[in-house]
């Protein structure tokens, strides 16, 4: 795969995130302007609140798509920071290959934790 | 006329273990630039001091420098309009210092000539003895003029936040030369210079430092945009460009026997 | 001199990483990219630890409330207690998403090529067109972001 084609997945990811993100937000912190839009009080740190919306089967695909593109942006964007700098261009490939394990690593406890508790 | 103190970073390489500044008090009038200032101090107080300089008009892109923090062409830069009475010349950022004011700007010169700044077809026959110009109506030209006039000073390097630190970067000017080529009409080589610019465009953040510091408004920072886009689609598949062809030979003129005819030549 | 350059007795002259952060007399949009940066390194270390922790809810409801309690939260009758500094950080954080989405938006958009202007013939003084033609953008974004910090205000230090 071209190398342009990786940025190109990063913006989108990017893109897709924003509104991921912001939701995600909103439903945890913003509690009165969640109230205002008209979705009730709700206390979403309650264990029982969080095997209640782990179980449906929309939070349950949501949260695996945010993960995936989460990680890809984060990591790709450590991926530039690491080997824009003096040494970055002597270990570039030891640098990339522990990225890339390491947010594998997240991704399958990240799956794991997300799909175990629904069941 | 009014006495300033220039304070010059000085370092030979062969005496010097590290760069120092030394300061130097002549007195100026009123138009003199910086360029004229380091000439007189090179001609009358301190001729051991190395400086850069060749058509003293802002075109020919030899004399960068950084005066009080701020990237200039020394010719282009009027020292009353400083309105300071101390003015601290430098050599600039991320290149080496070859000595005094004088920095090494080979490298960046070697990765321009990678990106093959010409026109490429691939019409051999046509490239070594052209027979006529290309038709290139004014949209097209405007779609690239204002990148050929890079005059290659290198003062988009010394703000560029990636040239400071990472080495395999191309470069601000090397990058806006190739959109130059790619996106002009005549030019066939957009996927040879793809291949070669396509691993530093990922490491462009746009900080637009480079536009700002360009003394000649060529504005590096949107042709690298633009050259993310055009890659972005060649790469799927789906990029698209008229080519010039050959100009037409001109018709001879139909009222060409009306015409009187010239007088003989006198000389 | 070609024998000084091959032996590499120039000084390198490189500012190095600190020429990310510093630059005297730079423009605006360099000092956004600085602290887009510094935002986007505090965001993976901070994800690294959040999928970590958050993923002590598939264990056990008492590893949940254990991992709540090391944050700082606790739960008293079906009602948050949020330590108060856990509460600021919460909010530092949100400043610090916040920054990094809005300016990311503007960044996905310019680096595509949109709101950046056209090539046109330069004009002296040479204002980069690319510059001017992205503020409006930027100023709109910067509006709405602020908007939800001073909502955020609202709801993190005067309902709570």
């Amino acid at each position: 795969m071209r190398k342009i084609v990786f940025w190109g997945m990063h913006l989108l990811a990017g893109f897709l995130i924003f509104f991921f993100l912001l939701w995600h937000i909103f439903y945890m912190h913003y509690q009165s302007l969640t109230k205002a839009i008209g979705f009730g009080t709700h206390y979403p740190l309650i264990f029982s609140e969080v095997v209640a919306r782990a179980k449906t089967a929309g939070f349950k695909i949501a949260y695996v798509l945010f993960l995936i593109f989460v990680l890809y942006h984060a990591f790709y964007g450590l991926k530039n920071i690491l080997i824009e700098t003096e040494f970055g261009k002597k270990f570039e490939i030891p640098i990339k290959i522990l990225i890339i394990l390491f947010a594998t690593f997240l991704f399958i406890y990240g799956i794991f934790t997300t799909l175990k508790i629904g069941g | 006329m009014k006495e300033i103190i220039f304070k010059i970073l000085r370092f030979d390489p062969e005496k010097d273990k590290k760069p120092y500044f030394k300061e130097y008090k002549i007195s100026v009038k009123e138009g003199d630039t910086v360029l004229d200032a380091l000439i007189y101090i090179k001609e009358n107080i301190d001729s051991t001091l190395s400086i850069r300089y060749s058509c003293r008009m802002g075109i020919c892109g030899s004399c960068g420098m950084i005066i009080n923090s701020k990237p200039e062409l020394a010719c282009h830069t009027q020292i009353f309009e400083l309105k300071s009475n101390i003015i601290e010349v430098r050599p600039m950022h991320n290149l080496p210092i070859i000595k005094d004011l004088v920095t090494n700007l080979s490298d960046y010169i070697k990765k321009h000539r990678s990106v093959k700044p010409y026109i490429i077809r691939d019409d051999k026959e046509e490239m070594d003895k052209p027979k006529r110009e290309y038709a290139q109506i004014p949209d097209e030209l405007l779609k690239f003029l204002q990148f050929s006039y890079c005059i290659k000073c290198g003062l988009c390097i010394t703000q560029c936040p990636t040239c400071s630190a990472y080495e395999g970067f191309l470069g601000p000017f090397v990058l806006a030369q190739a959109y130059r080529y790619s996106i002009d009409s005549r030019d066939k080589g957009i996927n040879e210079r793809i291949k070669i610019v396509e691993s530093s465009l990922p490491n462009c953040h746009f900080a637009t430092a480079c536009s700002s510091a360009c003394p000649k408004g060529v504005d590096p920072a949107l042709a690298i945009q633009l050259l993310k886009r055009i890659s972005m689609l060649n790469s799927l598949g789906i990029f698209k460009k008229k080519i010039s062809e050959i100009a037409p030979e001109p018709s001879p003129s139909p009222d060409k026997d009306k015409y009187p005819k010239a007088p003989p030549p006198s000389v | 001199m070609k024998e000084n350059i091959k032996e590499g007795k120039v000084v390198k002259n490189k500012r190095g990483i600190l020429g990310w952060i510093y630059l005297k007399g730079g423009n605006f949009e360099r000092y956004l990219y600085a602290l887009h940066r510094i935002t986007g390194f505090i965001l993976v270390v901070y994800i690294t630890f959040h999928i970590i922790l958050m993923g002590s809810r598939s264990f056990s409801e008492d590893a949940w409330k254990k991992v709540l309690g090391f944050l700082g939260i606790t739960i008293e009758n079906g009602v948050y207690k949020t330590n108060p500094l856990v509460h600021f950080l919460e909010y530092l954080l949100i400043l610090v998403i916040l920054f990094h989405a809005f300016n990311g938006m503007r960044l996905i958009f310019t680096e595509i090529g949109f709101l950046i202007g056209k090539p046109s013939r330069p004009e002296y003084p040479y204002i980069p067109k690319s510059i001017v033609s992205s503020r409006p953008f930027m100023i709109f974004l910067m509006i709405i972001a602020f908007f939800f910090a001073i909502i955020g205000i609202y709801e993190f230090f005067l309902i709570h």
